[in-house]
C-alpha cells in the first residue's frame, strides 16, 4: 500500500495532476470565500471540465475545490461575520471577535494552519484506512450490495431534519428518476417516450449541475438585493510559536473528531466543526474566553471541518456511499469519469486512487501556502460584484451541461433540475436525497434483480450471509436511532439537514 | 416567503408531483414480468411510485394540519431600497425587480432558444447585459467590458481549450 502511495505521489508531481490540484484549491478558496456559494456548487459546476482530462487530474481538481472551498469559508466568517460555507459557521464564534479586536490577520493565520493540519491528518487516515475497508468490501455479492444501497438510503433519515417525510419524498423522487431508461434485468426501455435522449435515462451531469449550481444561481438572483455586511480590515497575518503550541493539541484532537464524523454517512462538515468547537471549549483551561476571540475557538472548528472533508471520502471511495453533500457530487463526478465507486477501484485502478490520496495530502500544503501568502488577495474577492458572479454561474451551468454530449436536451434537463432544486430549497425540502436516490437507485435495483434470480425469488438469502446480516443489523439500528433522535428533537439531525439543505 | 403562502405552495408542489408516480403506474402496466417471477421492468418503478405517493399524501396532510400553525417568516437581512427611476422605465424597473426570479428564468429560456438559432456568441452577447440589467448592475462601460470579455473567455475555455463544439446557430449553418 505504501508503495502505491509513493507511486501516487510520483504520478501527482510528474504530471499535470499537480496543476489540476492547485487550480482546484485556488478556485475552491475563491468559491468558499464568497458567501452563498458553496464547495458543492463549485464541484458540480466544474465537473464538465474533468471530462476532458485524465480521471486522476479530474478527481484532483474536484478534491482541490472541496478542500479549498471548506477552508475558504473561514475568510468571510472572520472578516464579514458571514460563513462562506455552512462548515465555517462555528468559526464565526471566535474568529469574528478576534477580527473585531484588530487581529483579523491572526485569525486567518490560525484558520489556515488549523485547516491544513486538520486536513492533513484526515488525509493520512483516509489513505491508510480506506484500503483496509475496501479489502472487506470486495467480498460483497449482490445481496450485500442491495443492503449497502438501502443503508445508503437510510442516510435520508439523517438529513431530513424536522420533516422526515420530506426527505423520504425527495429520496423516493430521486429513485423514481433513476428508473428512466433501459431496465437492467430485462433490457426493456422504460419511460423513454420514444426519444433516444432518454434511452440511458437522465444523464447524471446535467442533473448535478442543475440541482446544485443552477438552483444556487437562481437563489443568487432572488437574494441579489440583500444588503452586504461590512468587511473587517485585514491586519498582519501570522501567529507566534507560543500561540502555535497553544492550539496544536486542539488541532490534533479536532482532526480526529472531524475525520470520524466525516466517515459516518449523513453527517457533514458543519457538524464536525461544531463538535470540535464544543470539545475544545470543554477541554480548555479558559472556557470563559470562548466566544470572545479565543484562538483555540478558531483552530478547533477549522481543523475539524477540513479533516471531515477527508473522512467523508472514506465511505465514498470504499463503499460508493457519500459521506455528505459534496462527496455525493464527487461520487457523481466519479461516474461521469467512467469510474465505478467502491472496493473494485482499489484493485482495478490503484494508480488513480492512490494519486487521489496523494492529492488529498498535498492539497493541505497548498492551503497553507495560499492561505498565508494569498489571504489579502482572497479577501479582495469579497468585494467582487455578486451580480456578475451569478450571471456567469448561469452561463457556466448551461455550457457545462451542453459540453458533455453537445446536446441542448441536456441543457433543458439541467434547467429543469435547477428550477426543481430552487423550489425544493425554497419550500425547505432537502435536495441531496434526490441525488442519493438517483445514484443508489440503479445499484439497488440491478443487485436486487440479481439476488432474486440467484435465490429463485427467495428473500431469505439476505439472512443467510454474515455480511448481509451485519448490514441488516446496522440498517435497523440506524432507523431506530434516527427515529428516537427525531422524537427527542436533538440538534444534530437539524444541523445535518441544514448542511445538506444549504449545500 | 410568507408562512401561509409557503404552505399552499407546498401542497401545490406535492399535487403536481403526484402526476409522476401516477404516470409511472399507468405506463408500467405495459411492461411484462419475467416469466414465473415478480421481476420485470415494472417492479421497481411501481414499488417506488407507491412509496412516493405515500409520502406525497403524508406531506399534504402535514401541510394542511399546520396551515394555521406556521407564522410569517421574515428575512433577517433587509433588502436594499434603491430608486428605480421614474416614468415608464421606472415602472419597468420596478416590475423586473419584484419578479426578478421569473424574469431570470425567462431570460434563461430565451438564451437557450437564441443559442439554437443564432449560436453561442450572439446569444451570450445578449444574455449577459440583460441579466446584469436585471440584477441592477448598470454601469454601462463595465457591462460592455464584462459582456465582451466574458463571452470571449467562455469561448476560449470551452471551444478552444476543451474542444467543445459550441452551437453556431441554425441561421449560420
Amino acid at each position: 500500500m505504501l508503495l502505491y502511495l509513493f507511486k501516487g505521489f510520483a504520478t501527482l508531481f510528474s504530471s499535470m495532476t499537480i496543476v489540476s490540484l492547485f487550480s482546484g484549491v485556488v478556485v475552491g478558496i475563491i468559491i468558499g470565500v464568497l458567501p452563498g456559494l458553496t464547495a458543492t456548487m463549485g464541484i458540480a459546476l466544474l465537473i464538465p471540465l474533468t471530462y476532458y482530462v485524465s480521471p486522476a487530474n479530474g478527481l484532483s481538481l474536484l478534491i482541490g475545490i472541496f478542500a479549498g472551498g471548506i477552508y475558504g469559508g473561514s475568510v468571510s466568517a472572520i472578516l464579514l461575520k458571514t460563513p462562506g460555507t455552512p462548515a465555517a459557521g462555528a468559526t464565526i464564534l471566535d474568529g469574528y471577535p478576534l477580527a473585531q479586536k484588530g487581529y483579523a490577520g491572526k485569525a486567518i493565520a490560525i484558520a489556515t494552519i488549523a485547516s491544513a493540519l486538520g486536513g492533513l491528518i484526515g488525509a493520512l487516515v483516509l489513505s491508510f484506512l480506506a484500503p483496509q475497508i475496501a479489502k472487506i468490501a470486495i467480498r460483497f455479492g449482490p445481496p450485500e450490495y442491495v443492503l449497502l444501497g438501502i443503508y445508503g438510503l437510510t442516510m435520508i433519515s439523517f438529513v431530513s431534519g424536522k420533516y422526515l417525510s420530506r426527505g423520504l419524498f425527495a429520496g423516493a423522487f430521486g429513485l423514481l428518476i433513476s428508473t428512466f431508461g433501459i431496465d437492467p434485468i430485462t433490457s426493456v426501455p422504460r419511460f423513454t417516450f420514444g426519444t433516444l435522449n432518454l434511452l440511458n435515462g437522465f444523464e447524471l451531469l446535467p442533473v448535478l449541475i442543475g440541482i446544485f449550481a443552477m438552483s444556487q444561481a437562481i437563489e443568487g438572483v432572488r437574494d441579489s438585493r440583500l444588503a452586504q455586511p461590512e468587511q473587517m480590515k485585514l491586519s498582519k497575518i501570522g501567529i507566534s510559536w507560543q500561540e502555535f503550541k497553544q492550539i496544536l493539541p486542539h488541532i490534533v484532537k479536532s482532526a480526529f473528531i472531524g475525520t470520524f464524523v466525516g466517515a459516518v454517512p449523513g453527517t457533514g462538515t458543519d457538524i464536525a466543526a461544531f463538535l470540535s468547537y464544543g470539545e475544545a471549549k470543554r477541554s480548555s483551561k479558559h472556557p470563559e474566553l470562548f466566544g470572545k476571540g479565543a484562538i483555540e475557538g478558531v483552530a478547533a472548528p477549522e481543523s475539524g471541518n477540513n479533516a471531515c472533508v477527508n473522512g467523508a471520502m472514506i465511505p465514498m471511495f470504499t463503499l460508493g456511499i457519500p459521506g455528505e453533500a459534496a462527496t455525493a457530487v464527487i461520487l457523481g463526478g466519479l461516474m461521469v469519469l467512467g469510474l465505478q465507486p467502491g472496493p473494485l477501484l482499489f484493485t482495478d485502478k490503484p494508480q488513480i486512487i492512490y494519486t487521489v490520496f496523494a492529492s488529498t495530502i498535498t492539497s493541505n500544503l497548498f492551503i497553507i501556502v495560499l492561505g498565508i501568502f494569498g489571504a489579502r488577495l482572497f479577501a479582495k474577492v469579497l468585494s467582487l460584484p455578486k451580480t456578475v458572479i451569478v450571471t456567469f454561474i448561469f452561463l457556466f451551468a448551461v455550457l457545462g451541461a451542453f459540453s458533455m454530449r453537445n446536446s441542448m436536451f441536456d441543457v433543458i434537463v439541467m434547467s429543469c433540475a435547477g428550477v426543481l432544486g430552487y423550489i425544493f430549497t425554497t419550500l425547505e425540502y432537502p435536495i441531496p436525497p434526490v441525488l442519493l436516490g438517483i445514484i443508489l437507485g440503479p445499484l439497488v435495483e440491478s443487485n436486487l434483480g440479481r439476488t432474486l434470480l440467484i435465490s429463485g425469488g427467495n428473500l431469505t438469502i439476505f439472512f443467510k450471509r454474515p455480511i448481509s446480516i451485519f448490514f441488516i443489523v446496522i440498517i435497523v439500528g440506524t432507523i431506530i436511532q434516527n427515529y428516537l433522535k427525531s422524537r427527542k428533537g436533538t440538534k444534530s439531525g437539524a444541523g445535518a439537514h441544514q448542511q445538506w439543505r444549504t449545500r | 416567503m410568507r408562512g401561509r403562502r409557503k404552505i399552499y405552495a407546498d401542497i401545490l408542489m406535492n399535487l403536481v408531483f403526484a402526476a409522476l408516480p401516477v404516470m409511472m403506474f399507468v405506463v408500467s402496466r405495459s411492461y411484462d414480468f419475467v416469466e414465473g417471477t415478480i421481476l420485470g421492468a415494472r417492479t421497481f418503478p411501481m414499488l417506488i411510485a407507491a412509496i412516493l405517493l405515500i409520502f406525497i399524501i403524508v406531506n399534504i396532510g402535514r401541510a394542511i394540519r399546520n396551515r394555521n400553525v406556521e407564522e410569517e417568516i421574515e428575512s433577517s437581512i433587509a433588502e436594499r431600497e434603491d430608486e428605480v427611476g421614474t416614468g415608464l422605465l421606472g415602472e419597468f424597473n420596478q416590475f423586473i425587480r419584484v419578479h426578478r426570479v421569473g424574469v431570470a428564468l425567462l431570460l434563461l429560456v430565451f438564451y437557450m432558444i437564441m443559442m439554437t438559432f443564432v449560436g453561442f456568441i450572439i446569444s451570450s452577447l445578449l444574455f449577459i447585459p440583460s441579466m446584469l440589467y436585471l440584477l441592477e448592475y448598470r454601469r454601462a462601460w463595465k457591462v460592455v467590458v464584462i459582456t465582451i470579455a466574458g463571452t470571449l473567455l467562455l469561448h476560449v475555455v470551452f471551444a478552444l481549450l476543451l474542444g467543445v463544439s459550441l452551437p453556431i446557430g441554425l441561421v449560420f449553418e
